[in-house]
This record gives structure tokens, C-alpha cells and sequence, in this order.
């Protein structure tokens, strides 16, 4: 088990907090089904049920303005926290607030502060232009006349939707769709934002796009940012900070930059010499070399980088070089590995 | 035989919604009780009306209804190809098209027909009893009802084909389902009618689909059937050339779009 | 009392603005609209004619005449027009729990059921709304006392209606799909409101009573607006809220199962 210390407060500024979770439990009763017709009959007067843990004992808080990934495999127990922590599933036990409100009793005060973003459950209308969904949701969360115009003529502004803010959302594309969907989603100026794969599907300009605009409503409005993605790119260009659920756990929790240089402790290493590479160290693999250039892995648990350099400059020079991590892909499967029970 | 397996391959499909059927039956159940209420309540006054006593009102009733409940969906089918343009491919098949649909609608109705016929005959049955001479009338009242079938299929594909110049097919069909609902004699004998109306609706195409399967049913006699028979014949021949000449136009005009 | 009634303002304002973005939406297929209320409109026809030939030939029956079953007819319409322009949704509501798009609607600042069951408007409704009325006017009393009272019918056969099915579909939150046997009570219900109550007998009028309210739906109004009665209206306007109460407290334990996330085919 990977736990890495608790998230500390940015430079020791109080911000305060948004979602605070202690101990959270929930579990599922799943009825086994059977085949055969006599299994079935007997299933009927006594059916037997299967007890899944899908979360088991879950604490972490969120900070006002944050942008939060909230990561793990399918069936990880990602979803039921999130259903839990917007209201809309009940915990067994533990401890849940979210903007000081108990989501499940305080549901519908909850609601009005807090905006939701969930795959495919699309919130406008699909034969009606995004506009006159905006103008009803407006009315769902109460906006006087004044005060939704403003914000729609707002969002219209940094979303630069108002080229098709009056076509039927079936003849949108489906990045253009996301952005007006996204739209909707912060009509009632939301403290908090839950996205859930904002990005699938769409093409690397329109993920950069969308991306950028999720970092613009957080920079902008302030909006607490809570993210799960399966795509690391989302992650390691808006998050800070990432939570890792694997089995209704929590295995990783601290800042994005952080989850890169402790798990891998190998770095790869891009040389460009003035002579060809003479080398030999522990710790240090020669990947490949061709005339005065070279590709070396560099494991940190044996060797400094310094250590490594010096000894190359002792007999070479050199021109240029990158040192990088390996990709946040790698990292994030290799957290799920480690945490097989 | 490519036609029979047609048939035999969409009555298995069907069973395969066995379980909305069956609660589709309750349905059916409810609505004979609905008509047996009614009847039975025009009847307490009176031994006969046009002829008919209540047991053959209600045995009619079931009879004839088993032919409109076990509708099916060819022409939905049809004018879906035709809307996605799959009809094309239908046209390439070493298959004749109108007689695959109708292989594949007789199937479809003769399946859904089955259960209502037998829930009628236990509803009739234990309401108001045994219907005299129901096994003599039987096997040309089948011959009949099964032609009532014929005849809808054949309407639903021609009304279908026309979704090559329409866009919306479904209101001509609505309008026959309602002409065989009024003057095909669905709710009671065309006989109730007044006398010029019953002169006229009796030998117009909807009566074959429901007045005179049923009447034969209940009150057979050669002629009853002869006079079914024989406008079955020639309605079916009408509207099977009829459907042929529509798809031969269709197909003219989707080749010379290069369809 | 004040912040009783800005909850009913602002309820109203939202039912305006549902009806607003729905109308707009069946707008767009205005085709298929007239397609649908020309349909409704032959179909009630071919019933119409029916009961001309039937009562020409056998006088009354049970106390009906003509009037009485256009009586019938006008306010199954009415009613039935209601629930589909103003409550749409309730004939979702079993695919909506089964795909698990209550979410939506949960995460609204919004009373569920009511913010679920707006939110859907079949716009061929208001063919069958203005056919109900014109059938009305057409065949009946229309003395300012009778068209109150069939207003308020109308209104309480849509409850019914209503109640009814979110009732049936919300046996989906503990056993399944329930949506053939939801919409096949609803087929029900209409068709028994369309003939007279008197033809209906013994034991089954339990049921009309009961797991079928038609009895509450139509007979009973109509039997009021013949004869005038205020007790028996005040009963009736209590059976109502009865059984719209029953649907509702049905439908909220189904969604406390939904919200444990217990039901069956949860998919997580």
C-alpha cells in the first residue's frame, strides 16, 4: 500500500475547505444470479447476495480553487464517491460535507453551488439550440432575468460559442457540443465542478481547447475543479494534485509533479557530445548511441545525475541535452499494479 | 423453399417476445371484458339483435378482433428501408421483394394471431358459452381470417412502397386501419348499420378483414363463405398486382437515380 | 406562508419555462405534429361513429346515452391531453431509472418527481386537449357550472392518469423493467373511462376501484356533473390526493433503493 503524507496546505495559507471526507464506507449488495431454471426458482424465495466493498474507508479534503484528478480503474469505487459526495447516493458510514452540507439530506441546497458534468447524461436539449436550454436552466436554478443574461452573455464570451448559440445542438460537432454543455453546467456560477471525461473523443486541438477553458473558469471564477479522466494528458495539463482510488481506496494522494519523480526513478537521458559516448557506470544503461549522440537510462536509486554528468565531462563535452520523465501513463498503471490485494 | 424459411425464421423472432406478449394478452382480455360487458348489457332486453344472439355477438367479436390485435409491423419495416436506403440491397437479393415481405408479415401476424384466437375461445367460452356448430365453421372460418391477414399485410406493403414519393406514410394506413375499424365491421356485424350503409360496406375490401371471417364463423353457411372467399380473392389479387406495379415503378425510378 | 408562497411562484415560473423550451422542441416537428393530431383526431372520429350507429340502434345503455359516452370521451381526452402536454415524462419514467438518467434530475435544485415529470412534453397532446374541449362544446351542457366542473374533472383525470403510471413504472426501482406493464395499466385505465361505469360489475369494480381507479377517473364525475353533489365531490377530490399520494410515496421508495444504490442492474 502506497500512501503518500497528507496533502499540506499551499504555503501554509488557510483556504478553506470545499469537500472534506472522513472514513467513507459504502458497500453494495448484488444478488448472484443463476442459471437454470430450479436455480432461478430458488433464488426467488432465497436469493443470495454478494457484499462488494466498492468504497472502503475513504478520508481527503479539497481546497477552495483546487483542480483535483480523481483517478483509478473502471470499478474502482471512483463513481460511488462522486455520486456520493453531489447528493445523489447515500454513504453507509462516514463523514461527508461538501461547502459545510451534508450532500445527501441538504441535496437541493447543495445543488444550487455546486455544477456536474457527466459523460454522456447531456443536459441540453438535443433538438434546441443551446441558447434555450441555458434560459431554462437559469429558471431550474432560480436566476432573475438580469442576472442569467449577464452570465450567458459571460460564458458565451469566454467559451466563443456565439456562433451557434442559436443552432440546434443535433447539427453541433461534438467538441462544440462539450463547450456549450460545460456551459451549462456553470450558468449558476458553481463553487464546485464535477467533470467527468470532458475530453473523450475529441481531437488533440479540441482537448487542448477544452483544457484550457476548464483552467480559464478556475482562474476566473474561482470554481474548486474535480476531475476524473482516463486521459493522463487532462490531467498532467490542468491538475495540481491527483487521488488515486484503486479498490475503494485511496493509494495515491499529492501533487501531479510529485506522483512523476517518486515512482519512477529512472530518468532518460538525451545527449548530444562532442565525441562519441565512452561510458560505464552503475546504475547507468546505455540505450543507444550514434556518432557523438546518445540515449541513456539513468536509475537514481544507484547514481546522482550529477555523478553521471561530471564523469562524462571529465573526458567529453556537452552540447546539449533533456532529461525527462517517463510518460504519466506509465506512472499511473504502475500505482495500479502495486495495489493488488 | 427460401419463402417458407422466411416465414419460419420471423415466427421465431417473434416468440422471442414472449414475455411482452403475454402481458399484451392480458390487454386483450381486458378489452373482451370491456365488449362482453357491453354487449351483455344491450342484450338484457332483447333475445336477438339483426340476427345475432349474444353468444355469436361475442363469439364474432373475438373472431374478428383476432385479426385487427395481430397486425404487424411490414409496413414500418418497409418504409424504414426504404427512408435508410437498405431497400437497395433488398432489390439485389435473389429474392422477389414484395413476396418476401409478405412471407415475412404473414409470419409475424399468424404468430401474434395464435394466442389471441385461443384466449378469445376461452374468454368467449366461459362467458357465454359454447358457440353452436364452432367446429364445422372452424376450418373455413381459419381460411377466411388467415386471408383477413393476407389482406393487411398486403395493404401495409402498399401503403409502405409509397414512401418512395412520401415522406411520412403512417396517416394512409391510420385511415384504413380506421375504414376496416367502421365499415369493416370490427366493433359489430356490418348488419347493425343502416340498411343502405350495410348494402355498400359489406362488399367494399374492409369487410373482408374482419365482418365476413368472422360471420362465417358464427353463422356459416356455403354462401357466407363463398361470398368471403371470393372477394378475398379478387381484393388480394387487386392489391397484391397493385403492389407489384408500385414496386416495379420504384425500382425503375431507384435505377435511374443510379441507386 | 410567504415562503410557501414563493415556492409556488417559483414553481410556476419553472413549469412556464418548461413548457416554453418543450413547445419550442415540438416545434421543430411540426410535420409530425399535425401528423399525429390528425391521427388522434380520425381515431376518436371512428369511436364517435360507433356510438352514433350503436345508440340509434338500442336506445340507452345502463343509463348511458350519447351524451353521456361524448361526455366520457371529452374528458378522457382533456385529461389525457394534460397529462401528455404538461407531465410528458411520466410515460418515461421506467427507461429513465433503468438508464439511470434520474441523476440529472437529482442533481436539480428541484422537488424530483415534479421537475422529472414536466421536463417532456408530447406535443400531440394539445390535439387531443383542443379535441376534448370541442367535443365538449359540441355535445354538452355548457352552462359556466358544467364547464367549471369539467375543468376541474380534467384536472383530476390527468392526476389520475399521472399517479397512476408513476405508480406502475416505479416498480422498475425494485424489479426490473417495468415499463410494458406500466404502459399496458394506462392503455387500461383509458379504455374502461371510455364506456359507461354502470356496464361494470361484481368483483372487477374492486379493481376499477382500486388497482384501476376509472371508477374515480370518470364515473364518479360524471355521475356528479348529472346530479350535483358536493359531498360526493369533496370525497372524490380525497380519493384523488389518496391515490396521487400513494404513487408518490411509491415513487420515493423507490428512489431511496435508487439512492442506496441497491437496485437491480445497478451499473456502476
Amino acid at each position: 500500500m502506497i500512501i503518500s503524507g497528507n496533502y499540506k496546505l499551499l504555503q501554509g495559507r488557510s483556504l478553506n475547505t470545499v469537500i472534506q471526507i472522513q472514513n467513507l464506507r459504502k458497500k453494495f449488495n448484488t444478488k448472484i444470479k443463476s442459471s437454470g431454471f430450479a436455480a432461478a426458482v430458488k433464488s426467488l424465495f432465497n436469493p443470495q447476495y454478494q457484499t462488494t466493498h466498492a468504497v472502503d474507508d475513504i478520508s481527503f479534503s479539497v481546497e477552495r480553487g483546487e483542480v483535483l484528478a480523481f483517478i483509478g480503474p473502471n470499478g474502482a469505487g471512483k463513481s460511488t464517491t462522486i455520486k456520493i459526495i453531489t447528493g445523489i447516493m447515500y454513504s453507509d458510514s462516514g463523514n461527508v460535507k461538501v461547502l459545510g452540507m451534508d450532500p445527501h439530506r441538504q441535496r437541493k441546497q447543495l445543488a444550487y453551488r455546486i455544477g456536474t458534468i457527466f459523460g454522456q447524461k447531456s443536459q441540453l436539449w438535443f433538438h434546441l439550440p443551446p441558447v434555450d436550454s441555458f434560459y431554462l436552466l437559469a429558471d431550474i436554478y432560480d436566476l432573475d432575468r438580469n442576472r442569467a443574461k449577464k452570465r450567458i452573455n459571460f460564458l458565451t464570451e469566454v467559451f466563443q460559442i456565439g456562433s451557434y448559440l442559436k443552432v440546434p445542438v443535433r447539427k453541433l460537432s461534438l467538441g462544440e457540443r462539450i463547450r456549450c454543455e460545460i456551459a451549462a453546467s456553470l450558468i449558476h456560477e458553481p463553487e464546485i465542478l464535477f467533470l467527468d471525461e470532458p475530453t473523450i473523443g475529441l481531437d488533440v486541438i479540441v482537448k487542448q481547447r477544452i483544457r484550457n477553458l476548464i483552467k480559464t473558469i478556475n482562474s476566473e471564477d474561482k470554481t474548486t475543479i474535480f476531475l476524473t479522466s482516463h486521459d493522463t494528458g487532462d490531467i498532467s495539463s490542468i491538475c495540481r494534485r491527483a487521488i488515486v482510488i484503486n479498490h475503494g481506496q485511496i493509494v495515491w494522494d499529492d501533487t501531479v509533479n510529485k506522483m512523476k519523480y517518486s515512482f519512477f526513478k529512472k530518468k532518460t537521458v538525451d545527449l548530444r557530445l562532442q565525441s562519441p559516448l565512452q561510458l560505464e557506470m552503475d546504475g547507468v544503461k546505455i540505450l543507444k548511441t550514434k556518432n557523438s549522440s546518445a540515449k541513456l537510462e539513468i536509475n537514481l536509486d544507484l547514481v546522482d545525475l550529477t555523478a553521471v554528468f561530471d564523469r562524462i565531462m571529465q573526458t567529453n563535452q556537452i552540447k546539449d541535452m533533456t532529461v525527462s520523465n517517463p510518460p504519466l501513463d506509465e506512472v499511473i498503471s504502475l500505482i495500479y499494479s502495486k495495489d493488488k490485494r | 423453399m427460401k419463402y417458407l424459411r422466411i416465414f419460419t425464421i420471423s415466427i421465431r423472432e417473434q416468440i422471442a417476445y414472449l414475455p411482452v406478449m403475454l402481458l399484451r394478452n392480458i390487454f386483450f382480455i381486458i378489452i373482451f371484458y370491456i365488449f362482453y360487458s357491453l354487449w351483455s348489457a344491450i342484450y338484457q332486453d332483447r333475445e336477438t339483435i339483426e340476427g345475432f344472439t349474444i353468444i355469436q355477438m361475442i363469439w364474432y367479436l373475438t373472431f374478428a378482433e383476432a385479426i385487427e390485435l395481430s397486425r404487424c409491423g411490414v409496413m414500418n419495416q418497409i418504409q424504414e428501408e426504404i427512408k435508410d436506403g437498405s431497400v437497395v440491397y433488398g432489390l439485389a437479393r435473389p429474392y422477389y421483394y414484395v413476396i418476401f415481405k409478405i412471407s415475412r408479415g404473414m409470419g409475424e401476424s399468424m404468430v401474434r394471431c395464435l394466442p389471441v384466437l385461443i384466449l378469445g375461445y376461452a374468454f368467449a367460452y366461459i362467458f357465454v358459452g359454447p358457440l353452436d356448430g364452432y367446429f364445422t365453421a372452424l376450418p373455413f372460418a381459419l381460411i377466411l381470417l388467415i386471408g383477413g391477414l393476407l389482406l393487411n399485410v398486403l395493404w401495409q406493403i402498399n401503403i409502405g412502397l409509397l414512401s418512395f414519393w412520401f415522406e411520412e406514410v403512417g396517416p394512409f394506413y391510420w385511415i384504413l386501419t380506421k375504414m376496416v375499424f367502421i365499415m369493416g365491421g370490427l366493433f359489430f356485424p356490418i348488419d347493425l348499420f343502416p340498411g343502405w350503409l350495410a348494402g355498400i360496406a359489406k362488399y367494399l375490401p374492409f369487410a373482408f378483414s374482419a365482418y365476413w371471417p368472422a360471420r362465417t364463423m358464427v353463422q356459416f353457411n356455403q354462401d357466407i363463405f363463398l361470398t368471403g372467399f371470393l372477394g378475398l380473392i379478387i381484393y388480394a389479387s387487386g392489391l397484391l398486382l397493385c403492389s407489384t406495379v408500385i414496386f416495379e415503378i420504384a425500382r425503375k425510378r431507384v435505377h435511374v437515380q443510379g441507386g | 406562508m410567504k415562503s410557501f408562497l414563493t415556492a409556488i411562484v417559483k414553481a410556476f415560473k419553472l413549469f412556464i419555462s418548461y413548457q416554453k423550451t418543450n413547445l419550442s422542441a415540438g416545434m421543430e416537428y411540426r410535420a409530425a405534429f399535425f401528423t399525429q393530431v390528425f391521427a388522434m383526431i380520425l381515431n376518436n372520429s371512428a369511436f364517435i361513429i360507433f356510438w352514433m350507429i350503436l345508440f340509434d340502434r338500442v336506445g340507452t345503455i345502463e343509463g348511458y346515452d350519447f351524451q353521456a359516452v361524448m361526455f366520457l370521451w371529452a374528458l378522457a381526452a382533456v385529461g389525457f391531453g394534460i397529462a401528455a402536454v404538461f407531465f410528458g415524462n411520466s410515460t418515461y419514467l421506467s427507461r429513465i431509472i433503468y438508464n439511470g438518467e434520474l441523476d440529472v434530475y437529482l442533481l436539480h435544485p428541484k422537488p424530483v418527481l415534479p421537475n422529472l415529470l414536466m421536463s417532456r412534453t408530447h406535443v400531440s397532446g394539445w390535439g387531443d386537449l383542443s379535441y376534448g374541449i370541442i367535443l365538449f362544446l359540441f355535445t354538452q351542457d355548457t352552462s359556466i357550472s358544467h364547464l367549471f366542473l369539467f375543468g376541474i374533472f380534467s384536472l383530476l383525470f390527468a392526476l389520475i392518469l399521472v399517479s397512476l403510471r408513476v405508480m406502475y413504472h416505479s416498480i422498475t426501482f425494485f424489479m426490473g423493467n417495468a415499463e410494458e406493464l406500466a404502459a399496458r395499466s394506462s392503455d387500461a385505465i383509458i379504455s374502461f373511462t371510455l364506456y359507461p361505469g354502470t356496464l361494470f360489475k361484481g368483483p372487477v369494480l374492486l379493481v376499477l376501484h382500486t388497482l384501476i381507479p376509472a371508477a374515480f377517473a370518470a364515473w364518479i364525475p360524471y355521475e356528479i356533473i348529472k346530479n350535483f353533489d358536493l359531498t360526493k365531490l369533496l370525497l372524490l377530490i380525497g380519493a384523488d390526493f389518496v391515490i396521487a399520494s400513494i404513487a408518490y410515496g411509491v415513487f420515493h421508495l423507490g428512489l431511496r433503493s435508487y439512492e442506496s444504490g441497491n437496485r437491480m442492474g445497478a451499473r456502476l
